[in-house]
């Protein structure tokens, strides 16, 4: 009983230490679109020259009826760590915009009211962070077929 | 003996279709079906489709849809929807294929709860750290690592140990249920004879109570999800399932709990943490900590912003607690607490609403721009808001007001016959919280698409 404890914990050990650092993974992720799209605003640059297709919100152009909402960059940045942004990755990465000089986010961000502007970069399914889900899962299925096989045994006498 | 004799209330069950449907095997499988396919489009959405959030149908079904209409199920139906939960589905049908039903470990039938309110805290908290709600893969991968500890409990342990014991949402859901328009019951004079007890046992019509309630002695609906096993299993036509005034149930508990109030507590800090972080001097507020921290670090500022949203609501129902018993309330401080904990569920259900009202109303279009999107029909989208933010503010408004009445009035209803004095700590702390939720809500908001 002990072994099979252990046995599930170093499992579970191992794949939420997988997990936490997809996670972080997925948040460095979304920190670098998140500085593309400040070095570009900042610049006012946008030549991407990835081969990878540069993602476009149409949903740029829409206008919220009440001007007090801002976007989620429309926040002034003014030189701090920190903004007024829902946009994690730019709050992480305000030391970023200051490297890059200073910039009037309030006049250049011509886009208040304007729902999610997303200019990161496509990226496919990470098939090593969905496989070890399917691996976990398919490890804890198999002990459960296990037992039934084990129970079924038992019960006609095949153990003996 | 928690069962109910009243005839005044209106028993959904003495309506024949209703009852036939639910006693039907259709029920509540049709809806847990559909609910499942759909779980699994959006999963495979999160995962595999574009990383664009606004453009993600999965992002957009999950948080933009789902999340803000959760609330009003719970007010609506109880936990109708852990009834038709994926999770739940998945645990039966892992449980029935290769389930051991083991009995529920003692550790987690004892701090169960508790980790429920961990597991919740610590998901909201991750969200605001590494952004679950604003990345696709963040929340498939959230959603996938549910899914696992579904099958790691189902494997192992006897009915739904993880929606009991574990699901982030039950104590939410349980929070919420007991404030819910809808109550299953057993007849008292038909349980007090029963020899069967199979609503918990189960039989041959169905399994017993996935989450291990007894009808004779349930007295809440925190627990209860409408499945309708009991229902099917009962041979006594003991069930009944009534409709009933909102918060109810909170006016004379009979069995309060710490984790249960801690949670009620925590939730507020938690709608304050949604909602200041969305607004725009959240900044300010991060930098005015960052002088103190002497850091710039997000991670460091967030988590003391979230600690000291966490541990308000708790110290100021602490004090609260504590002058009420020195003003002539009867009962210890901490009796006083773990009651009056319960009268913040209306406020937490009303700021929640609150909060997500602004989503699905300001970002509502979304739900149909991408569903149309997912089915291959481009179409050149326009403004996402359903109204104007001010509509949404008066709206916001009216529900925090009828959230205030509700938590003032269960406050009331629980004093007893204390005396106005020693309960003014309470009705001063709801109004102070209500006052709060009305402030965060003037200010303006950013949004998720």
């Amino acid at each position: 009983m002990k072994k099979w404890k252990f046995t599930l914990f170093t499992i579970l050990f191992l794949f939420f230490a997988n997990y936490s650092t997809a996670l972080a993974h997925e948040g460095e992720e979304q920190e670098s679109d998140s500085d593309n799209y400040l070095k570009d605003f900042s610049t006012n640059e946008h030549d991407h020259s990835d081969t990878e297709e540069e993602v476009t919100d149409s949903h740029d152009s829409h206008e919220i009826e009440g001007s007090s909402h801002k976007s989620e960059g429309s926040s002034s940045h003014d030189s701090h760590e920190t903004d007024a942004t829902s946009d994690h990755g730019s709050q992480n990465h305000s030391e970023t915009t200051n490297d890059e000089g200073d910039h009037d986010d309030s006049s250049s961000h011509n886009e208040e009211g304007a729902h999610g502007t997303f200019t990161g970069e496509e990226k496919g399914p990470n098939y090593i962070v969905l496989s070890s889900f399917a691996s976990v899962n398919a490890g804890f299925l198999l002990i459960g077929i296990w037992n039934k096989v084990r129970k079924r045994g038992n019960k006609h006498g095949l153990n003996k | 003996m928690a069962l109910t004799n009243k005839k005044s209330s209106i028993d959904l069950l003495s309506i024949p279709i209703i009852k036939k449907f639910i006693k039907s095997k259709w029920y509540p499988g049709i809806f847990q079906w559909i609910v499942l396919v759909f779980f699994s489009v959006i999963v495979f959405e999160l995962v595999a489709g574009t990383v664009n959030p606004h453009r993600n149908f999965g992002t957009t079904m999950t948080w933009v849809l789902w999340w803000p209409v959760i609330p009003i199920l719970f007010i609506a139906l109880g936990r109708f929807w852990c009834a038709i939960c994926p999770f739940g589905k998945l645990s039966d049908i892992i449980r029935k294929m290769v389930g051991s039903e083991r009995p529920m470990p003692k550790f987690l039938r004892t701090y169960g709860i508790w980790l429920i309110d961990l597991f919740f805290i610590a998901i909201t908290y991750s969200d605001h750290v590494w952004g679950i709600v604003e990345s696709p893969r963040g929340s498939g991968y959230l959603l996938l690592l549910l899914v696992t500890m579904v099958v790691a409990t189902s494997v192992f342990y006897e009915r739904r140990t993880f929606c009991k014991t574990l699901c982030f949402l039950g104590g939410l859901a349980g929070n919420y249920s007991r404030s819910g328009a809808l109550e299953l019951r057993g007849t008292a004079e038909i349980c007090r004879m029963c020899k069967t007890q199979s609503c918990f046992k189960g039989s041959e019509q169905a399994e017993g109570c996935p989450m291990f309630q007894f009808v004779r002695t349930m007295d809440s609906s925190a627990e209860c999800n409408i499945c309708g096993n009991c229902v099917k299993n009962c041979p006594n036509d003991s069930i009944k399932l009534q409709v009933r005034v909102p918060t109810k149930e909170l006016w004379s508990l009979k069995n309060p709990k710490l984790e249960h109030a801690s949670l009620a507590a925590v939730i507020m800090g938690i709608v304050f943490v949604q909602n200041i972080t969305m607004l725009e001097i959240w900044g300010q507020i991060l930098e005015t900590i960052s002088i103190v921290t002497g850091t710039s670090n997000y991670v460091v500022n967030f988590t003391i912003a979230f600690i000291i949203s966490m541990t308000l609501p708790i110290l100021l129902l602490l004090g609260a607690a504590k002058l009420a018993t020195l003003l002539g309330m009867p009962n210890s401080i901490k009796k006083n607490f773990i009651l009056f904990g319960y009268a913040f569920i209306p406020l937490d259900l009303a700021g929640h609403l609150g909060h997500n009202l602004f989503h699905i109303i300001t970002e509502g279009k979304a739900i149909w721009y991408n569903s149309l999107a997912f089915i291959g029909k481009e179409i050149t989208s326009g403004d996402l808001s359903l109204a104007t933010t001010s509509t949404v503010q008066m709206l916001q408004y009216f529900i925090i007001t009828i959230g205030f009445l509700g938590s003032t009035y269960t406050a009331y209803k629980m004093g007893k016959k204390a005396s106005f004095k020693a309960m003014m700590p309470y009705y001063g702390l709801m109004l102070l919280l209500g006052i709060i939720n009305i402030y965060l809500f003037s200010l303006p908001m950013s949004h998720r698409v």
